[in-house]
Parts: structure tokens; C-alpha cells; sequence
């Protein structure tokens, strides 16, 4: 899935390490969230939203959404 | 004003900090207890291959205890991703044991290969988990 995280943590100066340590996930998972491996779950998802103070479909692209 | 220290010392950092030393506590601990559950097992050694009964049920009792707990707590410092890798590893660690387990059992009972080993399968499952889940977590 693709997402706005790579910019949205650049936009505040964070290492991939600073992000997960907020969200509680590693840095490797950050990595596989930004590069599209791993879609977050829902929980990760709402709590990503939140840090940056957006609604998920501002940090998610909803690929089916045409569907 | 804010410098680069300041960035890579984050709350976030000093979180996800915690959260390794957390891990790597909880991994000690794990094989801490494993190793006390070894240390039962090698009191009771009579010889090799044989273990006083007592000791047997204690080392079973003491597996029956350390293993849940160890699996639960490391778990828990896990995040979700590493989660899934390790669920990822267990399901193959499973094909393998199962394909493993009945393809020699298949082949002994054609004469091919010597009956099976279960320390054998038991090794090379736990080994096999193991890399597999060591691959998963390099993004393999």
C-alpha cells in the first residue's frame, strides 16, 4: 500500500528510529511500512493518523477505492 | 536551537531504545531459564541416555513452564511486524516438520533410509525456524 510516511517523517526531521519509538514499532517496520512490505494494521494505522494529526486516508492511499 | 544530537535523541529514540533493552532483558531471561532446565536434566543424568525419573517429570515440568512464559513475554516485546515474521517462520517450521516427518517415515518404510530419527526432526525443524525467521527479519 502506498503512504505518505516517508515525507510526513522527513517533514519533521525524524530518524526512522525517532518515528517507531513514537508509534511503538521498530525501525525495521517503519522501513517496511514506507517501502510498502508491510501494510500496518488498523491499530498502527490509527495511531500513525494520529501523530501526525491527519485522517488515514491523508497517510494511506486507498488502492481499491474505485473499486 | 536544535541540532542534529538533539534530533537523533528524540523521545522517540529513547522509546525505542527501552523497548530493545526490554527485548534483549526478556532473550537473556529466556535463556537463563533454558539453561536451568538443561541444568535439571544433566543432575539426574544416570548415563547416557538415561535419566532418573524424577528429574525426567522435572525437566518436563520445568519445559512446561519456562516455554509458554518465555514464547508470551517475548512476544510481547515484539512489534507487529516481527510478530507476523515469526508466525511467518512457525508455519513453515511446521510444513517442514510435517513433510519432513512423514517423507522419511514414507521412504524407511520402503527400505530407502533408516527409521526416523525425532531428535533429528526436531533439530532440523528448530534450525530451519530459526533461519527462516532470521531471513524474514533481513527482508528476505
Amino acid at each position: 500500500m502506498k503512504n505518505r510516511l516517508r515525507v510526513l517523517r522527513a517533514e519533521r526531521g525524524w530518524s526512522q528510529l525517532e518515528l517507531g519509538g513514537r508509534i511503538g514499532v521498530s525501525r525495521q517496520a517503519v522501513n517496511a511500512i514506507e517501502t510498502g512490505k508491510h501494510d500496518p494494521s488498523l491499530p498502527l494505522a490509527f495511531r500513525i493518523a494520529r501523530l501526525f494529526d491527519l485522517r488515514i486516508e491523508e497517510v494511506f492511499d486507498d488502492e481499491f477505492k474505485d473499486d | 536551537m536544535m541540532n542534529s544530537r538533539m534530533i537523533e535523541e528524540g523521545e522517540g529514540v529513547r522509546a525505542a531504545r527501552a523497548r530493545c533493552r526490554s527485548h534483549w532483558r526478556t532473550a537473556m531471561l529466556s535463556i537463563l531459564a533454558a539453561v536451568g532446565v538443561a541444568l535439571i536434566m544433566l543432575l539426574g543424568k544416570t548415563g547416557p541416555g538415561h535419566l532418573q525419573p524424577i528429574y525426567a517429570i522435572a525437566t518436563v515440568a520445568a519445559m512446561a513452564i519456562v516455554l509458554p512464559l518465555a514464547i508470551y513475554f517475548n512476544n510481547r516485546t515484539k512489534d507487529e511486524l516481527d510478530r507476523l515474521n515469526a508466525l511467518k517462520a512457525n508455519s513453515f517450521g511446521f510444513y517442514v516438520a510435517v513433510l519432513g516427518g512423514w517423507s522419511w517415515l514414507v521412504l524407511a518404510n520402503g527400505g530407502l533410509v533408516p527409521p526416523p530419527n525425532m531428535l533429528a526432526l526436531v533439530l532440523a525443524t528448530s534450525l530451519l525456524t530459526m533461519a527462516r525467521y532470521l531471513m524474514l527479519k533481513m527482508g528476505r
